[in-house]
C-alpha cells in the first residue's frame, strides 16, 4: 500500500475523476483502504474533503454488499 | 420522477431458474408500481467479502431505474420478503454522478450544435423540403441543454438528505470494532 505520498489523485489529468467514484468501483476504493480493510485517513490520502467523503460513503456501501471486507481474514 | 440505482446480492446456491425468477420479480415489481427500468448489469457470482449466512459467494444484480419517491420503500420491503436476497442496497444515483453526466451529455450536444450549420447547408443545397428539418433538431437540442442543468440541481438537493437513512449505516457499528 503506497503511502506519505500525499496528492489528490482526482484532480490530476490523467488520474480517476470524481464520476468513477462509486460503490461498484472495487479496484478505485482498494486505493483507499489499508491492508486491513481500514479506510485511510484524508491526511494520509491527500483527498480534499469532498473527495474524501465520497470514497468514504462509497466504501461503507461496498462493504454492506460484501463487496469490501469490514475486516480482513488476518485480523479476525 | 427520481433516479435510482439497487444492487441485490442473491444467494448463490438457488437454482439458475430461481435466481432469473428472482430477478424478473424484481423487475415487473419496478415497472408495476410506477418505475422504469434503464438498465440492468449482472455482475454475476462473486465470493464475498465475509460469510453472510454461512455463504461464501453471492450472484449480483444491479438495476438503474426511475420512479416516484414512495417506490424504493416499497422495493426494500420485497426484498426483505424475497429470503434469498442476502444484502441489498438502494440509493438515489450519487449527484456527483449525474452532474459528471449532465456535464458530459451537454458538451455533446454542444459539440453537435457546431456541427448542426453543416449539415443545414448541405440540406439548403439538396431540396427546400427537407432544409426545414435540421433547424427544428437545432431546437430540439439547444433546449435539451437547457433543461438539464436544472434537473441535476433538483436531485442534488434531494440526494443528500435520504442517502443519510441508506441501509448502510447501521453497519458502521461493526467497523468499530
Amino acid at each position: 500500500m503506497i503511502r506519505k505520498k500525499k496528492v489528490n489523485r482526482f484532480y490530476e489529468k490523467d488520474g480517476p475523476s470524481i464520476a468513477e467514484i462509486h460503490y461498484k468501483n472495487i479496484e478505485l476504493l482498494s486505493r483507499f483502504v489499508t491492508e486491513q480493510g481500514k479506510i485511510i485517513p484524508r491526511r494520509t490520502s491527500g483527498n480534499d474533503a469532498k473527495c474524501q467523503r465520497l470514497v468514504k460513503r462509497a466504501i461503507k456501501q461496498a462493504r454492506h454488499l460484501a463487496l469490501m471486507p469490514y475486516v480482513t481474514e488476518s485480523t479476525k | 420522477m427520481q433516479k435510482y440505482e439497487t444492487t441485490i446480492v442473491v444467494d448463490s446456491l438457488v437454482k439458475a431458474e430461481d435466481l432469473q425468477a428472482t430477478v424478473t420479480k424484481v423487475e415487473t415489481f419496478i415497472t408495476n408500481n410506477g418505475g422504469s427500468i434503464s438498465s440492468i448489469e449482472e455482475w454475476g457470482k462473486k465470493r464475498l467479502a465475509y460469510e453472510i449466512n454461512r455463504k461464501q459467494y453471492g450472484s449480483y444484480y444491479h438495476i438503474q431505474f426511475e420512479g416516484p419517491g414512495s417506490l424504493p420503500q416499497l422495493l426494500e420491503r420485497e426484498y426483505r420478503l424475497e429470503e434469498s436476497v442476502l444484502r441489498y442496497l438502494t440509493v438515489k444515483t450519487p449527484s456527483h454522478i449525474l452532474r459528471a453526466q449532465a456535464k458530459k451529455a451537454a458538451s455533446e450536444s454542444a459539440s453537435a450544435a457546431v456541427a448542426e450549420p453543416v449539415v443545414e447547408e448541405a440540406a439548403a443545397d439538396a431540396t427546400e423540403v427537407v432544409a426545414g428539418e435540421p433547424v427544428a433538431a437545432a431546437t430540439e437540442e439547444t433546449s435539451a441543454v437547457t433543461a438539464e442543468p436544472d434537473d441535476a440541481a433538483v436531485e442534488e438537493e434531494t440526494t443528500a438528505s435520504v442517502d443519510e437513512g441508506e441501509p448502510t449505516l447501521p453497519e458502521d457499528s461493526k467497523t468499530a470494532e
